[in-house]
């Protein structure tokens, strides 16, 4: 994968706003186990007017007002739970397999032994790039995305870094790096 | 003098009003007194009436306003959410990358 593999812009007319990943039901009821959830389902109108309510201005809303512009809809269930082992491959899997399906292009997919998994996958609709998905399988956090609509890494790229998310997880990694030696990478 | 005092006594004399007279003068009075008095009557009633209808539509306006306000906030507030979530596990999806294969795939600067 080339260096730019994550700076692909997707640029293309949306005709669906349907959700493109079926959340299974089993996925909710981690809710139950979780100490944290974050649940949400925003459509081109909630969008829309959230949009309004948004800055052009101010730094991390004017990234972000730039990004909602070209959506139809955006899907999250994320989980964070006390103790490890709370969720189950099977819930993993059956998101994983809806990736592997003709629509979608997994531009990252990585699974380490020990159950840790990231996927990045593009949903296409011809030539046209109209979704993305991410999946990302840790220890004690289960996060599933699907944002649907005409989405810019560049710009999503700049709101990270306005949030300050990429500093805290390289400090998170560096930590991790410390406490675990190379020679433990799983792949 | 005579013919003055003949020509003032026929001058003053009292003389009836005619027909329907009185009726015609209560009736007039009555009249003009109803005009004066209904315009400021209704006036007010019509008056207080529209401030009334004013303010409940102003009311009404500022609560939906409100209302509108609330869930656009709350709807910023999923997106920033949702956007932060997933920025995190793109990120993190590279960090997944470059611990495996040990080159960078980066996220735009």
């Amino acid at each position: 994968m080339r260096k730019s593999g994550l700076a692909l812009m997707i640029l293309a007319a949306v005709p669906l706003a349907a959700q493109q990943i079926k959340f299974p039901p089993a996925l909710d009821k981690l809710a139950a186990k979780a100490k944290e959830t974050a649940n949400v389902n925003l459509d081109a109108s909630t969008l829309g007017l959230a949009s309004k309510f948004m800055s052009g201005e101010k730094g991390e809303e004017s990234a972000a007002k730039k990004l909602v512009g070209g959506l139809k809809s955006i899907h999250v269930r994320s989980f964070k739970f006390e103790k490890e082992g709370e969720y189950s491959a099977a819930d993993v899997s059956s998101i994983r397999e809806q990736l592997r399906g003709a629509q979608w292009a997994c531009i990252v997919s990585v699974q380490k032994k020990d159950g840790e998994s990231a996927d990045v996958c593009l949903y296409r609709e011809g030539e046209a790039t109209t979704g993305l998905a991410v999946l990302a399988a840790e220890p004690k956090e289960l996060t599933v995305v699907n944002i649907v609509g005409t989405l810019s890494l560049e710009a999503l790229g700049s709101l990270t870094r306005q949030l300050g998310i990429a500093e805290q997880l390289k400090k998170g990694l560096a930590e991790t790096k410390k406490a675990v030696p190379p020679a433990e990478k799983d792949e | 003098m005579s013919r003055l005092e003949d020509e003032l006594r026929q001058a003053l004399r009292r003389r009836e009003p005619p027909a329907g007279f009185a009726e015609r003068v209560m009736a007039r009075a009555r009249a003009r007194e109803r005009e004066q008095r209904r315009p400021r009557w209704l006036g007010w009633r019509w008056l207080a009436a529209a401030t009334a209808v004013v303010v409940v539509a102003a009311g009404l306006h500022f609560m939906e306003e409100r209302r509108r306000r609330l869930e656009g906030e709350r709807a910023k507030e999923q997106v920033m959410l949702a956007l932060e979530l997933t920025g995190a596990k793109l990120i993190l999806a590279e960090q997944r990358v470059q611990q495996v294969i040990g080159f960078s795939l980066a996220l735009p600067n």
